[in-house]
């Protein structure tokens, strides 16, 4: 069932091509850095704020934690939904 | 009467109407200009007409009101002028009559839906919008669009006629035609109106309700490049507007737009063709609408409104950024795309900004309007409801903000080389992505004014706490993708079918046809025999003839089709009475 997508995104453009900044695994490095980084900020930035719906949303970091878990969750039932749902692509044309 | 042929007296669906007929003996440049033209001309006339304006005709009796000017109808034809003009620009190319006629009729009678007075008004333009519309799936003409195109048009057609049943069982209960512009069966539902209920099932259809959502997924990734890009515009927004006009406040909309929310996540996650996990996600985002109407108030239903107007350009943005690729590559499959970054860079600049507004990014379009849906939730104490389309929201950044261009124009390279969109479709795509940074950016105050609901209160979207929020929900939730794909616990892309509602109808049959039905047809083979051959041979004294009971096979295959619409008609019947 699973495809492992490439091993790494390496830089095997068509010869002669320009070198776009992205293909440098280096620099994707750096933008995941910079996206961590940014994820922390947030959180810090985020305990002062006071929502005032709900007292749940008064724990620090909640909505962090709940858009970590929410999607984590999403993807894992729908990993476990492919099973029952999955067939080939020619199914409706048998 | 000349004057209702001129701008600002005009209906407001007349020249696009009038332009389809025109279009089709048009070719070349001058069919251009004139499909340019015609929306222009169209929006002018709208914007002079008077607040009061009015049309009505009679015919065969009935005292029609073909238009009718409110602030509902009013956003909803603004917006559908602008979505039609975009939509042009986009196929400005394609010289397809079977889709350059539909693309100014399409338009044309969702504007005459929204704006019809009476029930038989917006019943024909229900329909030519149904019949209109296939044309952009039919266009494609593969036998895979073929098929799809014939399920969407049935289904669409049935919308309209259960619509037509509701009103006729009303009319014959003494209700008049007038469709009224808020919530006008909301009561009549709450007492479990017949009328009402069929009414709501028949907007329920091509609001993509569950389980009668199949001809979206199933039709759209089916349409053409540009088809596809008008069908996302138009079909459901006019069952929105129809929606609030007849139900809104309707508690049973809240559940209903709840489940909308959730599970085409699951599909959109797993669902390979990025234009049907495009569509899978509007029905995402159409629940949100939904719940909104539901709960009624100022903050629900204007939520609702102005989603639908912002729905229309980001998703109508995601779809021609998937259009643009699907021409130049040919593809629209997650596992064979990615890195078409390097090959079209502004496609992607573009894609980003749509992928950015249905993730309610603050300073995008889709930040302003989902949060007035949320406020609304939290005011109710629609607490479960509250969190559920927060768990929704999350789920929109993985699929649509994600998902979409991650998978198109980065992920591993393709290594497919193509030209960049042409330039008319960069235009198109701009001119939406705009409305999206600027309705984002200051516009909303604009867009708030035309909603059809005044707010009590000043509201203020950018607060530090709604930022804070968001931007939590948006960091976290895109840090779990990155690490469950780093991982490679994401799902990969495989190309499949994913089974959904539609299996009953297009496996199904089948199955019951086995399970349920052949066995009555077995049973009632044997008693046709047993009663109408051997018992009267048997008392004739004569043996039984070969065949004869092969042919009462035949008549009652021939009417267990019969059976079951006498079944469903005594039910009605039964429902009927009961009920006096």
């Amino acid at each position: 069932m699973e495809t492992k997508p490439d091993p790494a995104p390496a830089p095997a453009s068509p010869a002669g091509e320009k070198k776009w900044w992205l293909d440098d695994p280096k620099n994707v490095k750096k933008l995941l850095k910079g996206f961590y980084s940014a994820c922390a900020v947030v959180i810090v930035v985020g305990v002062f704020a006071r929502h005032g719906h709900y007292e749940l949303e008064e724990v620090p970091a909640f909505y962090a934690v709940y858009g970590f878990v929410g999607c984590t969750v999403i993807v894992l039932a729908a990993r476990a939904a492919r099973p029952f749902l999955m067939r080939g692509e020619d199914y409706y044309d048998r | 009467m000349i004057d209702s042929l001129l701008p600002g007296g005009a209906h407001p669906a007349l020249y696009p109407a009038i332009g389809a007929l025109m279009v089709a003996f048009l070719r070349g440049k001058p069919r251009m200009a004139f499909m340019l033209i015609v929306p222009v001309l169209s929006l002018v006339n709208l914007l002079l007409l008077p607040d009061n304006f009015e049309q009505k005709i009679d015919f065969l009796g009935f005292s029609l009101v073909v238009a009718e000017m409110t602030k509902l109808s009013f956003l909803f034809g603004l917006l559908f002028h602008i979505a039609l003009i975009v939509c042009v620009i986009f196929s400005l190319t394609v010289e397809d009559k079977f889709q350059t006629v539909p693309a100014l009729l399409y338009p044309a009678s969702a504007i005459g839906a929204v704006f019809a007075g009476d029930w038989l008004t917006l019943f024909a333009c229900w329909e030519i919008l149904a019949v209109s519309s296939v044309f952009f799936i039919w266009a494609r003409r593969t036998e895979r669009s073929t098929t799809a195109g014939q399920r969407y048009l049935v289904q669409q057609i049935i919308s309209g006629l259960l619509i037509l049943a509701g009103v006729a069982i009303r009319s014959h209960g003494g209700a008049d035609l007038t469709v009224g512009w808020f919530g006008s069966l909301t009561a009549d539902l709450a007492s479990g109106e017949l009328g009402a209920i069929l009414i709501l099932i028949g907007i329920g259809i091509k609001c993509a309700f569950p389980f009668l959502h199949t001809w979206l997924v199933d039709g759209y990734p089916e349409g053409t490049a540009t088809g596809a890009v008008f069908l996302s515009g138009f079909t459901t927004k006019v069952a929105i507007c129809t929606l609030v006009r007849t139900f809104a406040g309707s508690e049973v909309l809240i559940t209903i737009g709840a489940v909308m929310a959730i599970f085409p996540i699951i599909y959109a996650v797993i669902e390979n063709d990025l234009r049907r996990t495009l569509s899978y996600s509007m029905i995402n985002q159409i629940g949100f609408m939904v719940v909104g109407i539901g709960l009624g108030d100022a903050y629900g239903v204007n939520g609702a409104v102005a989603h639908a107007f912002n729905d229309v350009f980001f998703k109508g943005l995601l779809f021609m950024t998937m259009g643009a690729v699907l021409l130049r590559t040919g593809k629209t499959g997650g596992n064979e795309l990615g890195g078409l970054y390097k090959s079209m860079p502004q496609t992607t600049g573009l894609c980003v900004i749509g992928a950015a507004s249905i993730s309610a990014f603050p300073l995008f379009s889709g930040f302003i309007s989902k949060s007035l849906i949320m406020v609304s939730a939290a005011g109710h104490h629609e607490t479960v409801v509250y969190f559920l389309l927060l768990l929704a929201s999350t789920g929109v950044v993985k699929h649509a903000g994600i998902k979409i261009p991650f998978f198109a124009f980065f992920a591993h390279d393709s290594k497919i080389r193509c030209e960049e969109a042409p330039l008319h479709m960069r235009i198109a795509m701009g001119i939406s992505a705009l409305m999206c940074v600027g309705i984002g950016c200051g516009g909303f105050l604009f867009l708030y004014k035309l909603l059809p609901l005044s707010f009590s209160e000043a509201v203020h979207q950018y607060t530090f706490a709604h930022i804070a929020e968001q931007m939590q929900i948006l960091f976290f939730a895109s840090l779990a993708f990155t690490v469950l794909y780093l991982k490679k616990i994401y799902p990969p892309e495989i190309p499949s079918v994913n089974l959904d509602a539609d299996w009953f109808y297009r496996k199904g049959w089948g199955v019951a046809n086995a399970v349920i039905l052949g066995p009555i047809d077995r049973v009632g083979t044997y008693f046709s025999g047993l009663f109408l051959d051997r018992i009267p041979k048997q008392i004739a004294g004569m043996r039984p003839i070969e065949g004869a009971t092969k042919r009462l096979d035949v008549n009652w295959m021939l009417s267990a089709p019969t059976l079951i619409v006498m079944v469903a008609l005594l039910g009605f019947l039964v429902l009927n009475y009961s009920r006096q």
